[in-house]
């Protein structure tokens, strides 16, 4: 492999990885402040809900599940799309971004 | 921390650390990670059926992350997840089943634990020889020295099963644009679903170390849609699970949450990092998973004094 394509390789993979770092980060923070919140508002319900009515609690927890799933990586996705348009605007975004973007 | 659902003590780093670790496979290989999830808590003193219950749960949240980012990848096949959905259904029910009629003649631990490691000590010796008989073709293939007729990055060097299966004559037929297959008969579709869910419901999980490989070395899925889909189909039976075990109390979900914070991260970094390896090597580093979980079973039995030297 020639010096120019390796350092080439190194390139791709290096923005590949930020993008990859910029995304677990939104998402970790998300993830952070979902449990957070969770378990300061919705301990007690969940308590109760677990002693006494075994069905509500079954549908809580499959929801709480399926809810950040789906609610985070959507959140996720919005502001890593933001964060890319914002960098394609200063003609900054590198290919990895742009392809980002374009899922 | 205190969990008061389930009266446990237990420390969050060390359940992000566990979900983090299990995530990372999940999202990578397509599998709930089960195996190494469910002895981790119990080593952390949860009792077993609050263990099975609450891995449920975890594992369900995880795979919608997982899933999604797969799909984002262009790695699920939705037609094909949403067909197996029947056979999975019934196939953890049946699995279900068969551990009441086990438990009642009080072989369940023994029988299952045996079955469990065996299978898994056969898949991996089968994925071994497999993966590194196609990464050896790959390489003849590309110096030239022979021709091969499908995709050169994803061979699958063990065809046979996937042209009988391919060949059956047992209408409706369907047929999955996404997967690569233009034909194929319902029925193996739906028994493909029945299998995982049959070892999901008799040895617990998500059982994405059966169905990743079954949807590969059965009906020809490419490797990277096999593991996207699969995850659509630990979602629908852990959903399943974590719903039946919550009835019963065996759910805390405080527990899957915490563990779920690492787990979600993981998954996220185990999907995309799929993208930078193809379909023999993905099978090839798949291997050492199940031998772990036989090892951990193995370990376990031993303890138990079920199986002795």
């Amino acid at each position: 492999m020639t010096t120019r394509k390796r350092h080439k390789r190194s390139r791709h993979s290096v923005s590949w990885l930020g993008v990859l770092a910029l995304e677990v980060l939104v998402y970790a923070a998300l993830v952070t402040l979902y449990l957070v919140l969770v378990l300061r508002a919705l301990r007690p319900v969940l308590l109760s809900t677990a002693e006494h009515h075994r069905a509500v609690y079954a549908l809580l927890s499959v929801g709480l599940m399926l809810g950040q799933g789906f609610l985070l990586e959507f959140l996720t996705t919005l502001f890593v799309g933001l964060f890319v348009r914002a960098r394609r605007e200063e003609g900054l975004a590198s290919p990895a971004l742009e392809k980002t973007l374009k899922r | 921390m205190d969990f008061p659902i389930s009266g446990a003590h237990l420390s969050p780093l060390w359940l992000i650390a566990v979900g983090l670790v299990v995530g990372v496979l999940g999202g990578f290989f397509g599998v709930g990670g089960s195996f190494l999830a469910g002895p981790a808590l119990y080593t952390l003193g949860l009792p077993m059926n609050l263990v099975v219950g609450t891995d449920l749960a975890h594992i369900m949240g995880k795979s919608v992350v997982a899933a999604r980012k797969h799909r984002a990848l262009g790695n699920v096949d939705l037609k094909l997840g949403l067909l197996m959905v029947g056979g999975t259904i019934a196939g953890v029910e049946a699995g279900a089943q068969v551990v009441q009629v086990l438990k009642r003649h009080n072989i369940a631990d023994l029988v299952l634990g045996c079955t469990f490691t065996v299978i898994l000590i056969a898949l991996s010796a089968f994925m071994t020889w497999e993966s590194i008989s196609a990464l050896l073709q790959r390489k003849l293939a590309q110096s030239g020295q022979i021709k091969i007729g499908s995709t050169v990055k994803d061979r699958i060097h063990f065809t046979g099963l996937i042209k009988k299966v391919r060949a059956w004559k047992l209408p409706p037929y369907v047929s999955f644009p996404a997967s690569g297959i233009s034909k194929v008969s319902l029925w193996a579709v739906l028994g493909v679903g029945l299998v995982g869910g049959f070892f999901s419901g008799l040895l617990g999980g998500g059982a994405g170390y059966i169905r990743m490989p079954s949807l590969v070395y059965v009906l020809g899925v490419p490797t990277h849609v096999a593991i996207g889909t699969d995850l659509f189909e630990v979602i629908i039976s852990a959903g399943y699970g974590t719903v039946s075990h919550a009835l019963k109390g065996n759910v805390d979900i405080l527990i899957a949450l915490v563990m779920h914070t690492g787990a979600a991260v993981g998954a996220q970094i185990g999907a995309a990092m799929t993208e930078h390896f193809h379909g023999p090597k993905l099978r090839l580093a798949f291997v050492p998973l199940p031998v772990l979980g036989a090892a951990l079973l193995l370990y376990e039995l031993f303890q138990k004094g079920l199986v002795k030297l």
